[in-house]
C-alpha cells in the first residue's frame, strides 16, 4: 500500500515536471532544436535539406503540443484520483481512453511529418504501441470497474 | 422476469424498522437500502440468513420471482 502511494506520488511529480517542460518547450523549442540540430552536428545552415528537415520538427513538435499537454493533463487527473483511492472508478476509464486517443493524435502527427523526415516515423511508431497499451489497459480497467460496481451491490 | 424483495412487507409484519434489522444482521443502513429497493445485483446467502434469523422467516417471504 505504501509502495503503490510512493509510486502515484512519484509518478505525479514527474508528470508535473513533465508538463513544465512542455509548457517551457512551446517557447524554446524552435531555438533549442536549431542549436542541436544545426550548432551541435556543425551542420550547414543555408543547406535547403537541413532548413526543410529543422522546419519539418518543429511543425510536427507544435502539432503535438496540444495532445501532449491533454494527456499530462488527464494523467495527473488519473493520479490524483488514484491517489484518493478512487481507483476503478468510469472516469479513470474515461481518461486512459482520452490518453490514448491523444497518443494516436500524435502518431498522426508525426507520421505525416515523417513522410518530410524519416526519423520522426520512429516516434509515430512507438505513440502506435503507447496507444494500444493504453487501450488495453483501459478494457482490463473497464472490466476491473464492472467487477466493483458488481461487488458493491452485493448485498 | 424479475427477483423483487419484499422487505418491507416483512419488516412491517414484525413491527420492526430498517435501523434495527440493519444493526441485527449487520449491514449498514446503505447497504439495507439498496436490498430494499431493488437495486442490489446479488445476496449473499450469509445476508439472506441473516434477515430469516431475525425476522423468523423463510427466504421465500423475502424473495418473490415474477415475470414481466
Amino acid at each position: 500500500m505504501k509502495n503503490r502511494t510512493f509510486s502515484a506520488k512519484l509518478s505525479l511529480a514527474l508528470c508535473v515536471f513533465f508538463a513544465a517542460l512542455l509548457a517551457v518547450s512551446v517557447f524554446t523549442f524552435p531555438w533549442f532544436f536549431r542549436w542541436f540540430y544545426i550548432d551541435y552536428h556543425h551542420l550547414n545552415p543555408d543547406n535547403a535539406l537541413v532548413q526543410n528537415n529543422l522546419h519539418t520538427v518543429v511543425s510536427a513538435f507544435y502539432a503535438c503540443v496540444p495532445f501532449a499537454a491533454a494527456a499530462l493533463y488527464m494523467l495527473i487527473r488519473l493520479l490524483k484520483n488514484i491517489l484518493r483511492g478512487e481507483v476503478f472508478i468510469t472516469k479513470n476509464v474515461l481518461y486512459l481512453r482520452f490518453i490514448a486517443w491523444c497518443c494516436w493524435m500524435v502518431a498522426l502527427a508525426t507520421g505525416i511529418a515523417g513522410f518530410f523526415y524519416v526519423p520522426l516515423e520512429i516516434i509515430a511508431a512507438a505513440m502506435v504501441v503507447v496507444g494500444i497499451l493504453l487501450i488495453v489497459v483501459k478494457n482490463v480497467m473497464h472490466a476491473a470497474v464492472e467487477l466493483r460496481e458488481e461487488n458493491d451491490l452485493t448485498i | 422476469m424479475m427477483i423483487e424483495v419484499n422487505l418491507d412487507v416483512m419488516l412491517s409484519k414484525r413491527k420492526m424498522s430498517s435501523g434495527e434489522l440493519a444493526a441485527q444482521i449487520g449491514i449498514t443502513q446503505a447497504n439495507l437500502s439498496i436490498l430494499k429497493t431493488g437495486k442490489a445485483k446479488a445476496i449473499r446467502f450469509s445476508t439472506l440468513e441473516a434477515i430469516c434469523r431475525v425476522l423468523n422467516c423463510q427466504p421465500a417471504d423475502i424473495l418473490v420471482f415474477k415475470e414481466d
